[in-house]
């Protein structure tokens, strides 16, 4: 166990960027958000909203807007909105985590078996009594259980910040309204969702994964784009040769497709407070469901050509001799 | 004791090309064995094969274990410089201390630190920022803290100037070497270590052409400059090879008396490096070097 950690410790000496990376981004979430809410929002809201501790007492806005403001907050109040608006922010900002993650965790699949063979270090890791097969899984424990949950706390943090960034602008103003009171359970909810997402994603994207990091055991050279290449290449060939995209399809079913089985309906996540047809997301929350993915037989034959690949991995990183 | 390396029959080829022919082995504890050859001999896929970096043919035990079965736990008592350019750059010395000493249950932290602390390399400094000869000196301090039974060197010192090469050989000597401990080096750089050698192979085109410990090449091996009038009566004898020195035939003899060799002029022990030579070179090249100056 103890050299696990420290194998992975050790890919994060080596690729800082899958911390630092994610860091600097969060760190511009915030930045950007504070900018809206001190700069932006102050500037183009109608006169005296922010100084108003209510709707009546807005000054310098028609009648028209007035009514449009009290009826939004009201469908706000009627949909929960106060106690849910953590939870959406808190998923939004998660996806927008998540998303830049996966980039750099992408870089880092294709990068971390070829760099070793590239400058020879191979040699100096095979002199120490690790097996291949530690090295190789502690790639795959970094790719798919240590950033992903990392992902999750900075994501927890960053929202915690824009949270009290919004507070101190807007706490004795009428957007108060909108803003969450604070709802222990409803955040406690978004991180259940939030941890139920991850752990079906990383389910659904293990064979994704296992596909780079074998080709960064295997590639000689351009792994870029033997990454990249087959993805577009085989539907566009699919699509000239034979008028079909099944293949184009099958690849956007790897990409997405856990979603739709955990019946998460995103359309929640753009909830307005206008917008009173959509699902609500407490109806969201309420209907994760888990068990959509784990008993599809996509995600287990996805986990067998993971575990295949990954094993073709370590025999390949054992018995190849191009050092 | 358990022999170090036990090898029958090694072969190993890369498509057409045989690396190894049948190569037979003996290595007993305590013995510092130079594997010379010529670049494209077989050095490397034998150390290769030796370390479990490679599949071969025939029969290997390296410390009793089968390299290509267990290599895992044969890195607990094998140890390998591979070349001096191997150590991640990326890695700071203090990180290269702290992931050594968690993954290896024989590497003494301490030793290593003591080592360093004779260097002028910092803990908190990168391995791109270290000169080549440092990256060594880091690259000796972790194998040296290491209480393993076989150390196997591929060119460790290539490229690094006489003063780091000196020093190598000497910590090694000085700060590893015992006689528990084996030592498998491979080096172009011959003459600086055969006084160091207890024992000597050949290898050449895939074969182990000598195995010989250091000190019966005397008793087998004789350097004769012969007198100008006796000439054609050593070559009689049949030398290994024949070169021109400052104008005079040196001739080189396996097997021969000293006692007859030394009647017909000047007699010496030849040098691995001469032997080397001797032995590398096509068979009649002196022959014909000296019909071209005829």
């Amino acid at each position: 166990m103890n050299t696990m950690l420290l194998l992975v410790r050790r890919e994060f000496w080596e690729h800082r960027s899958l911390w630092i990376a994610p860091l600097v981004w969060a760190g511009i979430i915030v930045v950007l958000s504070a900018w809206l809410f001190f700069f932006v929002l102050p500037k183009h809201l109608p006169d005296g909203v922010l100084q108003a501790p209510n709707v009546e007492a807005i000054e310098g806005i028609s009648d028209r807007d007035r009514e449009e403001i009290r009826q939004a907050l009201e469908a706000a109040k009627t949909h929960d909105v106060p106690k849910t608006t953590v939870s959406i922010s808190f998923l939004g900002i998660s996806q927008l985590i998540s998303a830049f993650t996966c980039i750099v965790v992408f870089f880092y699949l294709i990068d971390c078996l070829f760099t070793e063979r590239r400058d020879r270090s191979i040699l100096f890791w095979k002199s120490l009594p690790l097996s291949d097969t530690q090295v190789v899984l502690s790639k795959f424990a970094v790719a798919l259980v240590v950033v992903p949950i990392g992902v999750v706390l900075l994501a927890t943090v960053t929202q915690f910040l824009l949270y009290s960034l919004f507070w101190l602008q807007f706490h004795d103003t009428v957007l108060a309204k909108v803003m969450a009171d604070w709802s222990f359970t409803s955040w406690m909810r978004a991180l259940v969702v939030e941890f139920a997402v991850l752990f079906c994603g990383v389910l659904w994207y293990a064979p994704i994964a296992a596909y780079f990091l074998l080709l960064s055991v295997w590639a000689r050279k351009l792994v870029f784009l033997w990454a990249i290449v087959p993805f577009i290449a085989i539907p566009v060939l699919e699509w000239v040769f034979f008028q079909s995209s099944h293949v184009g399809e099958f690849i956007g079913q790897r990409f997405g497709g856990f979603v739709e089985l955990m019946h998460l309906d995103t359309a929640a996540f753009n909830l307005g407070v206008h917008d009173s047809e959509g699902p609500h997301i407490s109806d969201v929350l309420a209907s994760v469901d888990v068990s959509g993915v784990l008993t599809s037989l996509e995600t287990w034959m996805g986990l067998l050509a993971a575990a295949v690949m990954g094993y073709a991995t370590i025999r390949i990183r054992r018995y190849r001799d191009d050092s | 004791m358990t022999t170090i390396i036990e090898a029958r029959g090694l072969t190993k080829n890369y498509g057409d090309t045989q690396a190894l022919r049948g190569v037979d082995l003996n290595v007993q504890p305590g013995r510092i064995v130079g594997l010379i050859g010529p670049n494209g001999a077989g050095k490397t896929s034998l150390i290769k094969a030796v370390l479990g970096l490679t599949s071969f043919h025939g029969e290997l035990k390296v410390v009793g274990r089968d390299p290509r079965t267990e290599r895992d736990a044969l890195m607990n008592e094998v140890c390998f410089i591979a070349d001096v350019a191997v150590l991640p750059r990326w890695i700071k010395v203090s990180q290269a201390l702290d992931f050594v000493a968690g993954v290896h249950p024989r590497f003494d932290r301490k030793r290593a630190e003591e080592f360093l602390a004779k260097t002028d390399i910092r803990m908190d400094r990168k391995v791109r920022q270290l000169s080549k000869g440092m990256v060594t000196q880091l690259h000796l301090a972790l194998i040296l803290a290491i209480d393993a039974r076989l150390l196997v060197l591929d060119e460790p010192t290539l490229g690094l100037d006489l003063l780091f090469r000196r020093s190598f050989y000497d910590n090694l000597l000085n700060d590893y070497f015992d006689k528990e401990r084996t030592i498998l080096v491979t080096t172009h750089q011959v003459e600086e270590i055969e006084n160091i050698l207890t024992d000597v192979l050949f290898i050449h085109h895939g074969k182990i052409v000598l195995d010989s410990p250091m000190e019966s090449l005397g008793d087998r091996f004789t350097q004769l400059v012969p007198a100008p009038g006796s000439v054609e009566r050593a070559r009689a004898l049949k030398p290994i090879q024949e070169r021109d020195v400052f104008g005079r035939a040196a001739m080189l003899f396996d097997g021969a008396r000293r006692e007859e060799l030394a009647a017909l002029g000047e007699v010496r022990t030849p040098s691995v490096a001469d032997l080397f030579v001797a032995m590398m070179s096509p068979p009649d090249s002196a022959a014909a070097a000296r019909k071209e100056a005829a």
